[in-house]
């Protein structure tokens, strides 16, 4: 026993020895704080709407064939065919221009997936009855400006694509000015600036609200549609 | 023997060398294996990912549910029982609420996942800057007394609905360690670079880390955002409720039941007002940890299986289109034994060194659809919004942040500001390749 005295007390040494070292790895590692970041800037100065230069129809047409290639193209029976605004309330310029779907290329605008959102402003959307572009329909494109040239810009092409909602007298209404002079108990809350016209004998406004665009009657409006899915019926969505 | 004794000596030395080293203890440097995941079919029993026990369905005639009294020593069990429990006035619901327990918003297609109920938040514009509408920015869709019904004047102009998110599989989203989502985000180009937001912790004194969870990624850790949203969402106090997703700008929000902001003006509902007779905290926090931990303890969204040929085909378009520049594919949890949330909480070796695929990078990013809220991520957070996690997506039908979207392709198309780029990318898909990229969102 005496001889085998120091095998043990080796053996014994040598596992408190490797214990003690591999212990080490087993103590706990804290993450690493949040350090301080500094996030892109992101948001276009506040005076850009200011700076715009008005429209050319070289550049509309450029606009419209970005988006639309070969499938569609600006409305030739109408003198004002396309007018400039925030319409989104992103600070950046959008263009909407009446179309007209080029006859030979309707399937295409009728695509399953194209590249524009077709919505009808003056009925709920309901994705269960999917809308469609008729031959010599006019149609209202909004083209969203983004960048540095708003709806110039080469990646402007987030679009809306609208039935039936070119009337007479378009014109671009301010946003911040509808909603602090028009005196209606029910009014819409645009995002950003609107477009007033007469439709079908009556004035209206078409304006971008919950990412979608909707049509604004005074004489008949009753509030926004209902979201789904809402807990309880609160008249307005935003 | 003289002889034999210094070898065996020495190979004795080798292996009391070796055998610590080998031993499972020690986690550091181990490869990570693919987190477990749900098949997303409520008739499957296969939500438990291993963290603390699974326990026994409950059976109230037979005992009552126990909640756990320090993270990870419950029963998932039991946990989920409480996150499925009805509260009443008598547990403290109330006054002003959204719904009476987590399993009511949270439950389809299983326990913990979708629902499609929204959150009404408002405010308005002071010199450019978001200010909460009085007696908080949640405008609350109940309350146990009319008189105490939540409404708002036409001077709150910022209006936003919220939708139900899953919270299944977030216990490994609490185990992303800070600096993984700091360094995916500074891996992103500079135009679409992602902002994450530094939340307090409530349970460990409300130390910053960077924010995971909800639409404005206002929570770090389980426990806080259970805390919010049984104050918030139930009306119930609690020790964890906290400052991080207040619904009020007051500086003792959290501390008691939100006012409700009637057409009277604000009122003070908050026990021993006529309409709370609970006194606070209405919870000792114990639920709170159930929630957490039922939360922590489930398994992440599993893929569509089998996969359809058409989402094979749509997986590398998805990338190439630069949808996963935010939509995040891959993320490995911290290690376990990590010290997490300010220190309050260990990675756990369930949840530990574990590769998930959320399709998400939790991080603020400016897409066009802002809705102008400001919670706890300043002023330049109103029109960002998190990356909203593709996985489990085909479990729901109402998308992006207020759930007015109904197909994938219409959300897609929404895509603006920093995902311009990669809407326009998939715009000059082919039509065939449109549909094989939507196959693959929908087979998340």
């Amino acid at each position: 026993m005496k001889s085998h005295l120091p095998l043990i007390v080796t053996f014994l040494l040598s596992i408190c020895v490797a214990t003690g070292c591999s212990s080490g790895t087993k103590q706990a590692v804290v993450e690493t704080a949040p350090a301080t970041y500094q996030p892109t800037p992101e948001s276009p100065p506040a005076d850009r709407l200011h700076s715009v230069a008005a429209p050319k129809l070289s550049e509309v047409e450029e606009a419209v064939k970005r988006v639309f290639k070969d499938v569609a193209v600006i409305h030739p029976d109408y003198k004002s065919s396309f007018l400039t605004g925030d319409f989104n309330g992103d600070l950046s310029q959008d263009l909407a221009v009446v179309l007209k779907p080029v006859p030979e290329k309707l399937a295409d605008m009728n695509e399953e997936h194209p590249r524009w959102l077709l919505r009808d402003p003056r009925v709920p959307h309901n994705p269960r009855e999917p809308l469609h572009v008729e031959k010599d329909e006019v149609l209202l494109a909004v083209i969203h400006g983004y960048g540095n040239n708003d709806w110039r810009d080469p990646e402007a092409t987030q679009t809306f694509l609208l039935k039936n909602v070119v009337g007479s007298g378009m014109r671009v209404q301010n946003g911040t000015e509808f909603v602090k002079n028009f005196r209606s108990e029910k009014k819409p809350r645009p995002q950003g600036d609107l477009i007033g016209e007469t439709l079908k004998g009556n004035e209206g406004y078409l304006y971008y609200n919950a990412a979608t665009y909707s049509w604004y009657d005074p004489k008949t409006f009753k509030g926004e549609a209902e979201t789904p899915g809402v807990f309880h019926g609160r008249s307005a969505r935003r | 023997m003289r002889k034999v004794l210094p070898i065996l000596t020495l190979f004795l030395f080798v292996v009391a060398l070796i055998l610590p080293l080998s031993s499972p203890q020690t986690v550091e440097g181990q490869a990570a294996t693919e987190a477990l995941t749900t098949d997303m079919d409520a008739k499957t029993d296969d939500l438990f990912n291993g963290f603390g026990a699974l326990g026994t369905p409950i059976d109230e005639c037979v005992a009552e549910p126990v909640p756990p009294t320090a993270r990870g020593n419950g029963r998932f069990e039991d946990n989920k029982f409480i996150f499925s429990e009805r509260e009443t006035i008598e547990d403290g619901l109330g006054p002003t609420y959204n719904d009476v327990g987590c399993v009511e918003c949270h439950q389809s297609v299983d326990v913990g996942a979708f629902g499609q109920q929204m959150e009404f938040r408002a405010g308005h514009l002071s010199g450019g800057a978001f200010v909460d509408a009085p007696g908080g920015q949640l405008i609350h869709a109940r309350a146990t007394d009319s008189d105490i019904v939540e409404h708002i004047s036409t001077a709150e102009t910022v209006k936003a609905f919220r939708i139900v998110l899953s919270t299944l599989g977030d216990g490994f989203v609490e185990c992303l360690a800070n600096a993984t989502l700091q360094n995916n985000v500074a891996a992103q180009p500079a135009a679409q670079r992602g902002t994450l937001s530094q939340v307090p912790v409530t349970e460990a004194n409300n130390t910053l880390r960077f924010g995971r969870f909800g639409w404005k990624a206002q929570h770090a850790s389980l426990v806080s955002f259970s805390g919010d949203a049984y104050l918030n969402e139930m009306g119930i106090t609690n020790p964890f409720d906290g400052f991080g997703g207040r619904s009020s700008s007051a500086p003792d929000a959290g501390t008691h039941e939100n006012p409700a902001s009637t057409a009277e003006g604000v009122i003070d509902v908050t026990f021993p007002s006529p309409f709370d007779p609970v006194p606070d905290p209405e919870d000792d926090g114990l639920d709170v940890l159930a929630f957490a931990d039922f939360m922590a303890a489930t398994r992440a969204p599993g893929r569509q299986n089998p996969i359809p040929a058409a989402a094979t085909r749509g997986d590398p378009l998805f990338t190439a289109v630069g949808c996963a520049v935010c939509h995040t594919r891959t993320f490995t949890t911290a290690a376990p034994g990590t010290l997490i949330n300010g220190g309050a909480f260990s990675v756990p070796a369930a949840l530990g060194n574990k590769i998930i695929h959320p399709f998400s990078d939790f991080a603020l990013h400016n897409i066009g659809t802002g809705d102008g809220i400001v919670q706890n991520a300043g002023q330049s957070s109103a029109n960002q919004m998190r990356t909203a996690p593709l996985w489990g997506i085909r479990a729901r039908n109402r998308l992006m942040h207020e759930g007015l979207n109904i197909t994938i392709f219409d959300s897609i198309q929404l895509h603006a500001g920093q995902a311009t780029t990669a809407r326009n990318n998939f715009n000059s898909l082919s039509a065939g390749q449109r549909n094989d990229l939507i196959a693959f969102v929908l087979s998340l």
